[in-house]
């Protein structure tokens, strides 16, 4: 077993996979932004090594300085968590030409699953339904429109080498196509170093559900049942829920076999997640398999009773796999609601800047996945995820009721959040129907603001605040102990 | 005490009745209210309204008071307050004819130049927070006189990135 792992990443995924190696008596290197010197993860771990400036290119995406990182330390493993390297082939290449164990599929199963054109390939090779789709090899405008006519609109501009839902447009008529093109382009570029895109069918009324799957490296694979995670804004995910309303024991059955079928036809090692699409049909597609620990895998952990970061280790370190699918059973239900730095309200621009205060719901069948923590500034240089709130409960209603108690005892103050909107989602007919698909944000929240039904209480508590001596901000010096002062409760006058 | 609360576009004039520390009613619209108010630190208050326990979490800005109640956030600013400093001050704010982002970015293409003449929504300038592209377009037609900023500068909210001289009609 390793003596020491790095952590390749940052925020609230750095802080729980340390956990698991603090767990398992395994030092932990985190390694840290400029930004991010006084960050949750770097006083998780062990020891930090710093990189660079704060942009991602010369921290946490640049492969050369993380290497370095653990060698100096002495780390015999990387884990690279979610996003910046997690699904980099070069990086994992390069871990191995350095004699460090990368805690993940081996480069080339990256490589071919990270090109979603090859990966839908070999799917099909292997009989797993996929979506009806293309590739066109050229930047002409009348070969995409031509290929898109072919599949018939609406149509799904995806990026190959993505995920994440960056570099992804619906395009639904040929006026908006070389437009959503360029930009999808643009964004996949930004986003992955690489702009080639491909086109889908885009299917309306679908769910997204993934299957978690586990392999080890003598070709034991098991799958860890499904998680539905259609409640998307702009094709990232925001709710995500297992097990999923729309999925009978027979489908999941069908669907675990498929992932797992697909993860042998590819070599699969490690912890993944094969994607599918589900239309009204109950047919499935498969959508892509992403080569790491998604963000979501909490939910999973929930309902299985499993800590993946602990089997992920254990399979890098060499081990068999420690469970057979006899074993594997959920009961429950979990709910994960992802919490951002950003404004329901505006669109969800990203919200940066200080958190002055938060207060984290906890109880029962509560886990909170935070990273940040009172007085620590939240950077504009990375995805602003501030913690994952997941719940767990007996059935979905008691799920649902448990995560709206949750939404309602968290309190983050300097930052805007989702909390609100995600609480008003919650307690929607539709959602408590369970009719998630992947439209459900734009049929039923397109524009969404605070219902203000407690007005009164609020102008009482801001009175409240304003008498109360002690008050709070970086502008109120005077700390008075006791009753205001008259000048102070006079108020304002005129002359 | 009388106060003036604006949310939102709403303004709810309020009385205040003090009695003690911590206790104090309001009457809103005829309605009044009894709350014993203990504060936990600056940004936590217990509040007992009407013998109902309610925790409120607040910023404590004394300008936007932002207040937290269940997870929904309510700003309220004190109307008296910013009618005054309306009056006193002159407005610094941005003019129409500036080009602004929302949030601290970088900036990561240009599209016009000094000298162009735009049209109505015509994408000036790409700017990048988080991943995320925003495009700012021209508020109205007219010439660019001026830009600030070159690309890979950093940004701040609502910093002026290109003057743009409307066109007479």
């Amino acid at each position: 077993m390793f003596q020491k792992i790095l952590i390749a990443n940052r925020g609230e995924i750095a802080v729980r996979i340390m956990r698991t190696c603090r767990e398992m008596g395994i030092a932990t290197v985190a390694v840290y932004s400029e930004v991010d010197e006084c960050a949750l993860h770097v006083m998780s771990a062990d020891e930090a090594v710093f990189l660079g400036p704060a942009e991602p290119s010369e921290s946490y995406l640049n492969i050369e300085k993380i290497i370095a990182a653990a060698k100096e330390t002495g780390a015999e493993a990387i884990h690279p968590g979610y996003g910046f390297l997690a699904e980099n082939a070069e990086f994992a290449k390069a871990c191995r030409e350095n004699e460090i164990v990368f805690i993940g599929p081996p480069p080339e199963v990256i490589e071919k699953l990270g090109d979603k054109i090859v990966a839908r390939s070999i799917m099909s090779e292997s009989g797993v339904p996929v979506t009806p789709g293309v590739t066109v090899d050229s930047t002409d405008d009348a070969a995409w429109a031509q290929a898109a006519k072919k599949i018939g609109y609406p149509v799904l501009v995806k990026a190959a080498a993505g995920g994440g839902g960056k570099g992804m447009r619906v395009v639904n008529s040929s006026e908006e196509l070389p437009e959503s093109c360029r930009m999808a382009e643009s964004e996949a570029r930004a986003a992955f170093g690489d702009g080639t895109i491909y086109m889908e069918k885009y299917l309306d009324r679908s769910r997204h559900v993934e299957i978690q799957i586990l392999c080890d490296a003598d070709g034991n694979a098991v799958h860890l049942l499904e998680r539905e995670c259609s409640i998307q804004r702009r094709h990232q995910k925001i709710i995500e829920e297992t097990p999923s309303t729309a999925l009978t024991d027979e489908l999941r059955t069908q669907m675990g076999n498929a992932a797992v079928a697909a993860a042998k036809a590819s070599g699969y090692v490690n912890a993944g997640t094969v994607e599918f699409l589900l239309d009204s049909e109950g047919r499935f597609y498969f959508l892509e398999v992403n080569t790491r620990l998604q963000v979501e895998h909490p939910i999973t952990e929930m309902i299985t009773g499993t800590d993946l970061v602990r089997h992920q280790i254990e399979i890098a370190a060499g081990q068999p796999l420690s469970i057979t699918q006899a074993d594997i059973a959920g009961r429950g239900h979990a709910i994960e609601c992802r919490i951002y730095a950003e404004d329901p309200e505006n669109q969800f621009f990203p919200s940066p800047g200080k958190i002055q205060f938060i207060q984290e719901p906890t109880g029962p069948g509560i886990r909170n996945d935070c990273g940040v923590y009172s007085g620590f500034e939240v950077p504009v240089e990375y995805d602003p995820i501030l913690s994952k709130l997941v719940v767990f409960a007996e059935t979905r209603d008691l799920a649902i009721r448990r995560m709206i108690r949750a939404l309602e005892d968290y309190a983050i103050i300097g930052v805007k959040t989702p909390v609100g909107f995600l609480k008003d989602v919650l307690l929607s007919e539709p959602f408590q129907n369970g009719d998630t698909f992947t439209d459900f944000i734009e049929s039923h929240f397109a524009e969404w603001a605070h219902v203000l039904t407690d007005k009164e209480l609020a102008c009482a508590a801001y009175l409240a605040d304003v008498l109360l001596p002690g008050g709070g901000t970086v502008s109120s010096a005077k700390s008075v102990s006791g009753p205001p002062p008259l000048w102070q409760t006079l108020g304002n006058w005129r002359l | 005490m009388d106060y003036r609360l604006k949310i939102g576009e709403e303004i709810i004039p309020v009385q205040c009745l003090i009695q003690e520390e911590g206790n104090f009613t309001t009457t809103i619209d005829g309605q009044q209210t009894d709350i014993v108010a203990r504060r936990i630190s600056p940004f936590q208050m217990h509040l007992m309204v009407n013998g109902k326990g309610i925790n409120v979490f607040t910023n404590g800005n004394p300008e936007a008071k932002e207040l937290l109640i269940k997870g929904k956030s309510y700003v309220i600013e004190d109307a008296d307050i910013l009618e005054q400093r309306a009056v006193r001050t002159k407005s610094a704010g941005t003019t129409p004819g500036d080009i602004v982002p929302p949030m601290p970015s970088v900036v990561i293409r240009i599209l016009a130049a000094e000298g162009d003449q735009v049209e109505k929504s015509q994408p000036l300038v790409v700017v990048a927070a988080m991943k995320m592209e925003t495009t700012l377009s021209a508020p109205y037609a007219g010439t660019v006189t001026k830009i600030h900023v070159n690309e890979g500068d950093k940004v701040a909210a609502k910093q002026v990135l290109m003057d743009i001289a409307q066109e007479e009609t």
